[in-house]
């Protein structure tokens, strides 16, 4: 087979008589798959055989959900696209959560269901369930596969749906009787990656003209800039223009978290500087991102005053929530080479750094407790740039997204749409394979490792020198804070206070572990956390009254962000 | 607002499962829906009249973006309102309830 993608159009392979099951996995290794995550059962047997005479490598997962979220931490770091393997019925269910996960968060994932035989489909059969149906508002595409022939089109179909355009999650359903099918002359095909859709050149016009008249202008960069792998226009747009930028949760690491034109995130968890400059700006320049309700807060008051250039690949995001005066539909790395204009905004950059440097993040802990953004922010000082940081959901995925400093959106693996608590563990598993040259740490806290803790077992398994760090405050933090400042105090089945003995149990998976109680111990820690060759679980112990902030709440406008009280010991 | 739409899409396993599926999931109720293969059993064509106080372009792009959809035509813009098609309704009590909630 040739490399050269100009004779790569279309070859075929008439040879040898091969079982479905079998071209599945030619397949799958002619879409340059290296490795595949999954779990396997009755109806996927036949493909778990093939595996065995296969070139790539199979991880073993011990719940699917696992394999799911570790093809997805796969594909964010890689851009490549990350697939699973699962069998039918609860095997494939338990698929689910993973796919709408990557669908919420655009990440190109292949899933592979094993299905009961096509003639025993509709009958209530063993371990029969309607994947197809179950999983159709959270997949790009699906498939059930009837007819073993047409394996090789519907992969490579599959990849490209799952990567082009705005990427997301498509699944192949594959009955036991096709996987078994013989197929006589099988036919592969390879076809050229069609280049993505370029923006009009009329709209680049108007956006140049928008941007020069601006005066408080402010780019709003969100997760298309790494699915575009766009960091280097972004940051050269923001350098050539001088327009300083705010990011979304996905959008960090776009743009240097050092960056004296970076405000922060914004939104409800949101630096107030970064807020502050959106809702003062004339003209929001938004690349790749969709004024998600965690980002406007009340949307009739978001950015009031701003003029709206929005650049997606996705023509349904434009206008679908903010009316735009400027709409940019295609590729955001050809849109914003094309978009550098002189400016006359120096006012408004100083009172941006200004108001950076009033409103900075404070560190200077009073207590003797681990105060979590300390901890973070000595990581991120101290960690090598290409660490890779996975979070699970709640308070310590806002205090990373806050407080470390991220040089790539690819090294951030955050749960950004579906807020999947439990990502982050089998998601550092999926980014370790996709770059085992980095270190990749896993931040969660003591709620999210519980929901897929079983996946120490695989780090077991393969050896791999993953990091946890679990932030525990022994309550399901973010649900406490928001019953603490929403639902007059009135607590109701947040308290974790009998969690296991965390060490412990790392132990029983062969991991060693380590307890931080004092803030003193933090340097000691993160030396540890650093150097340790496999490995290694940091249990820390951080007071259970802290909370997020700032925090907008719910249904209000960005502008009326709530901050710590004055009295608070973090103020 | 009630609109029709004139879709013509793959004659796939799912197809027009998926388009129900998608106006559902957005917020477009089904008002009237009448379906036909093509002559040469290749496609489905499909024209289905949605009601939604979100806007019907959203609607076309939505299904545009379907894989199996090959084009999406805003055929007729209704001006008056079916009483009885309760999206749009319930859509505002679901916001008065948030509202009340905060």
């Amino acid at each position: 087979m040739t490399s050269d993608p100009q004779q790569r159009q279309k070859e075929s392979w008439p040879g040898t008589p091969m079982k479905g099951a079998q071209v599945l996995i030619e397949a799958l290794e002619r879409e340059g798959v290296d490795c595949i995550f999954g779990y396997p059962g009755g109806a996927i047997m036949p493909v778990y055989d093939a595996l065995v005479d296969a070139n790539l490598r199979h991880i073993l997962f011990r719940h699917e959900q696992g394999a799911a979220l570790a093809a997805d931490g796969y594909a964010r770091v890689t851009g490549k696209v990350g697939v699973c393997l699962a069998t039918s019925g609860p095997g494939a269910t338990n698929l689910v959560t993973g796919l709408a996960n990557s669908f919420m968060d655009s990440v190109p994932v292949v899933a592979i269901t094993g299905q009961v035989a096509t003639s025993h489909m509709g009958t209530d059969a063993f371990q029969e369930v309607d994947i197809f149906g179950i999983s159709m508002p959270v997949v790009k595409h699906s498939y059930i596969i009837r007819d073993a022939a047409s394996i090789p089109t519907i992969i490579h179909e599959a990849f490209e749906i799952a990567n082009s355009g705005r990427p997301g999650p498509v699944l192949i359903d594959l009955p036991k009787d096709v996987a078994n099918a013989v197929v006589e002359n099988v036919r592969f095909f390879e076809i050229a990656k069609a280049a993505p859709e370029q923006p009009q050149s009329d709209q680049l016009a108007i956006a140049r003209d928008l941007i020069a008249k601006s005066r408080r202008p402010l780019v709003y960069a969100g997760g298309g800039t790494r699915i575009a792998r766009a960091s280097r226009e972004v940051r050269e747009f923001v350098e050539t223009t001088g327009i300083p930028i705010v990011t979304t949760l996905q959008g960090l690491g776009c743009i240097s978290g050092k960056h004296p034109l970076f405000l922060g995130m914004l939104g409800m968890h949101g630096t107030k500087n970064a807020n502050m400059a959106v809702q003062e700006s004339d003209l929001l320049i938004c690349v790749g991102a969709r004024f998600d309700d965690r980002v406007t807060g009340k949307l009739a008051e978001f950015a009031p005053h701003a003029k709206i250039i929005h650049m997606d690949i996705d023509p349904a995001e434009i206008g679908k929530l903010r009316r735009v005066q400027c709409a940019i539909q295609g590729d955001i790395k050809t849109a914003l080479a094309n978009l550098a204009v002189p400016t006359d905004i120096d006012e408004w950059v100083a009172q941006c750094k200004a108001n950076k440097e009033t409103y900075a993040w404070r560190y200077d802990n009073p207590t003797e407790k681990v105060y979590a953004p300390k901890f973070i922010k000595e990581l991120s000082d101290r960690a090598a740039a290409n660490t890779i940081i996975t979070c699970d959901v709640g308070q310590h995925q806002m205090w990373v997204a806050q407080h470390y400093q991220f040089d790539s959106p690819n090294n951030h693996l955050t749960s950004g749409g579906l807020g999947t608590m439990g990502f982050g563990l089998p998601a550092a598993i999926g980014a370790h394979f996709a770059n085992p040259q980095s270190q990749v740490i896993n931040m969660s806290g003591d709620g999210s490792f519980m929901i897929n803790v079983q996946e120490l077992a695989t780090i077991k398994r393969y050896s791999l020198p993953v990091k946890v760090v679990i932030f525990d405050n022994q309550a399901l933090g973010m649900v406490r804070q928001w019953q603490e400042l929403f639902h007059e105090e009135r607590y109701s089945e947040v308290s974790l206070h009998d969690n296991p003995n965390f060490v412990r149990l790392a132990e029983a998976f062969d991991i060693p572990g380590m307890e931080v109680r004092q803030a003193s111990e933090i340097d000691g820690a993160i030396e540890r956390l650093l150097n340790e060759k496999g490995p290694l679980l940091v249990h820390v112990h951080i007071d259970p009254k802290d909370n997020v902030w700032p925090l907008v709440p719910p249904g209000k406008s960005n502008s009326q962000m709530m901050e710590a009280k004055p009295n608070a010991k973090y103020a | 607002m009630r609109s029709t739409l004139d879709i013509r899409l793959n004659n796939c396993e799912g197809a027009l499962e998926r388009i129900l599926c998608r106006l559902r999931q957005r917020g477009y109720a089904l008002c009237d829906m009448n379906v036909r293969r093509s002559a040469d059993f290749s496609a489905f064509v499909v024209e289905v009249t949605i009601e939604s106080d979100r806007p019907m372009d959203q609607a076309v792009k939505q299904l545009t973006k379907l894989f199996d959809v090959q084009s999406v035509k805003l055929h007729v813009q209704h001006k008056e309102v079916l009483p009885g098609n309760g999206y749009a309704q319930r859509e505002k009590e679901s916001e008065l309830r948030v509202c009340a909630s905060v």
